[in-house]
């Protein structure tokens, strides 16, 4: 599993980034919540991740990873900031 | 006599305020009736200057008015606090009044529709520069300094209302919602400058409030 882990972060980043930020997908409202959860989860298993004694080429899959999903987070954040 | 003089002043003061935006929109329209979806370098950089001379001419007026005082420390820790946590409120207002406008089947207010059609097509600098730097300017030396600090300044109360009924008003509500929205920014700014008596601190927390705004326009993301 573990070996898998950045492989898995680096997923939920695109997976996130698909379901907020691209229209030809957007299919529910509902799916930008989800989008958004998964961005904070990738975001922070990144940032933990990173921590721990892992190999070089996997530590700049969580770094990747973590900016890959918390991109459309900083995104979906900023708009509703600039909401009225 | 005195207080019709100093309407006067003030209502002089507002059609300065919005000689920039005007020409703006004047240079938008005969750009948009020549076949421009988008406004042209050269169209751009006049509204710019136009624009920078409106501000820094109001703001020679509200310092001869005695409206702007800059003889005292602006960024103590007070003024910075009160900046922030206004400037969080305002956005509140702000976000709280457009999800319940979206609950009422309205997409946003009439204001920030006619913002967003008026800034299709411009440079992002020239909507952060009117939007952000020019609109906190001059609302604020306005509304703020000029009907509290300079028309009223001796009933703190009347003035907070007068000053952010106005302000409600001018931004063209077309609901209750609408209207209360401006009115309660109105009434965080307000509230700022008096406790304050400095009208750097209520710009602050209007540029700080319109920035976010005006960078999502210029990039046209909503």
């Amino acid at each position: 599993m573990k070996k898998y882990l950045s492989i898995f972060i680096l997923f939920f980043g695109v997976v996130a980034n698909l379901l907020v930020l691209t229209p030809q997908l957007y299919i529910h409202s509902q799916q930008t919540v989800i989008g958004l959860i998964l961005g904070i989860i990738g975001f922070i298993l990144a940032i933990f991740n990173y921590k721990k004694g892992y190999k070089t080429y996997q530590k700049i899959a969580f770094i990747l990873g973590g900016i890959i999903s918390i991109y459309p987070v900083l995104y979906f954040t900023f708009l509703f900031f600039a909401l009225g | 006599m005195n207080y019709v003089k100093r309407i006067f002043s003030i209502f002089i003061l507002f059609i300065i305020s919005q000689i920039g935006i005007t020409a703006f929109g004047v240079i938008k329209q005969l750009s948009l009736d020549a076949g421009e979806k988008n406004l042209n370098i050269s169209s751009t950089l006049v509204t710019v200057i136009l624009v920078v001379i409106n501000i820094l001419f109001l703001i020679y007026l509200a310092k001869r008015m005695n409206i702007i005082k800059t003889n005292h420390p602006f960024l103590t820790k007070k003024n910075i606090l009160i900046i922030l946590v206004a400037t969080l409120i305002d956005r509140g207002i702000a976000i709280g009044g457009t999800l319940l406008l979206n609950m009422q089947g309205h997409t946003t207010t009439a204001n920030d529709s006619t913002l967003i059609k008026l800034f299709s097509g411009v440079s992002p600098v020239l909507v952060v520069l009117l939007l952000g730097i020019a609109a906190p300017i001059m609302e604020e030396i306005v509304f703020r300094g000029g009907i509290i600090g300079y028309l009223v300044e001796n009933n703190a109360l009347l003035a907070i209302l007068i000053s952010s009924f106005l302000f409600g008003i001018i931004h063209g509500p077309t609901n209750f919602i609408s209207f209360g929205m401006y009115f309660f920014m109105g009434i965080i700014l307000s509230v700022s400058y008096y406790k304050t008596k400095d009208l750097r601190v209520s710009i602050s927390i209007h540029f700080l409030n319109n920035l976010f705004p005006a960078i999502a326009i210029a990039y046209g993301l909503i």
